[in-house]
């Protein structure tokens, strides 16, 4: 026989005696192979349970570092085209063919408006306003939680875990 | 079995009343009666999880999980004690457990046989004879329904009574049990196919060897 509490404890039969005593043992077994430090673990998880403050924290994480990407790809990419321009406008003091002053000139000035017009376009890129997407994702975020908890939900709605 | 291993998991040394003290209390954030509850029940419902040959890292993910969801009921009032927390602990258990099978075999496909390999389980018992037998009974219970399976697993790893697994599976004492002592025989008569099997194939390399 075993060892559990058990109101209705039934006597099993001689032939059983002996598969059962065998799965007593796995039983022993099983619980016994648990990792150490299970318990401390688990009782850690119930405790950040409680902390919903936590939750948010991965999205806006995500955020920000998408953010300081972007500023620095555009910082890098504003660096570039002034450093061209720089290296174009130096091109011009070495004593040009006075046919071509003209052209260079029309030429500088249309690099200046594309450097303009790319630093603009960046700032654009860099203050676009994410807001209602990051709140919409924040609210997905929120509903979904983790997958565990979506079954939990589920599992509610179905009655399944019904007190 | 060790004295020591039975106090530990022995769910008869927590008296009802005991047990409804410390929800309470439990319910209402105390510390210690959660690392009480955490104790007593941590490694049932861990040994259930690894009863179906999940890794030790699943296992305590599905247990940390379902300690979560009690966790969140018990502080949130959505409890309400009336003797049937095991009962209500371990259906949660059982849920998760089998959703996590339900997604493993969904992501099994056809082609990829290797997929359906499940973890092997480790040896507490580290002696071969031990080890032998763990492995023969693990098999077996492979072969087993679902629903076999779950009473013998609730049974003799989650250390549930017969009344406990009946109000959990909603099924009648009567039926439950003769539902148990099916799954037995159908174990022994599994087991001995298998040792039947494994005599016949030492049979025949000795017969291949003369």
């Amino acid at each position: 026989m075993n060892e559990h509490d058990d109101t209705y404890e039934i006597e099993t039969p001689d032939e059983l005696r002996g598969i059962e005593s065998a799965l007593d043992r796995l039983g022993v077994a099983e619980r016994a192979s648990a990792p150490r430090g299970l318990e401390a673990r688990v009782h850690r998880g119930i405790r950040g349970a409680d902390d919903a403050t936590s939750r948010p924290l991965p999205m806006h994480r995500r955020r920000t570092s998408a953010r300081v990407a972007a500023r620095l790809t555009a910082l890098a990419a504003l660096v570039a085209v002034v450093g061209g321009a720089w290296v174009a406008l130096l091109s011009t003091n070495h004593a040009p063919p006075p046919s071509d002053t003209g052209v260079r000139l029309v030429s500088l000035e249309q690099s200046v408006d594309d450097l303009l017009a790319l630093e603009a376009l960046l700032d654009e890129m860099a203050s676009v306003d994410t807001t209602a997407a990051q709140d919409e994702a924040d609210e997905i975020d929120t509903m979904i939680g983790s997958p565990w908890d979506m079954i939990e939900k589920l599992d509610a709605a179905m009655g399944e875990e019904a007190i | 079995m060790e004295p020591a291993l039975r106090m530990a998991d022995s769910p008869s040394e927590v008296p009802e009343g005991e047990l409804s003290a410390l929800i309470r209390a439990a319910g209402e954030g105390d510390e210690r009666a959660w690392a009480r509850l955490v104790d007593l029940y941590a490694r049932r419902v861990f040994a259930l999880a690894r009863s179906r040959r999940l890794s030790a890292e699943m296992a305590e993910e599905i247990t940390q999980s379902v300690f979560a969801t009690i966790a969140t009921k018990l502080t949130g009032g959505d409890y309400t004690e009336q003797g049937r927390f095991e009962s209500w602990l371990f259906r949660v258990a059982m849920n998760r457990i089998r959703d996590e099978m339900r997604r493993r075999k969904r992501q099994a496909t056809p082609t990829d046989p290797g997929s359906f390999a499940l973890d092997a389980a480790p040896e507490a018992d580290t002696s071969l004879a031990g080890a032998e037998e763990f492995d023969r009974l693990r098999a077996a219970m492979d072969e087993l329904s679902d629903a076999d399976r779950e009473i013998v697993e609730l049974r003799h790893h989650a250390q549930l009574s017969f009344k406990q697994i009946a109000g959990l599976l909603e099924e009648p004492m009567g039926t439950l049990l003769a539902r148990h002592h099916r799954a037995l025989k159908k174990l022994r008569d599994i087991i001995g196919r298998l040792d039947a099997g494994k005599g016949g194939d030492e049979d025949e390399r000795k017969a291949d060897a003369s």
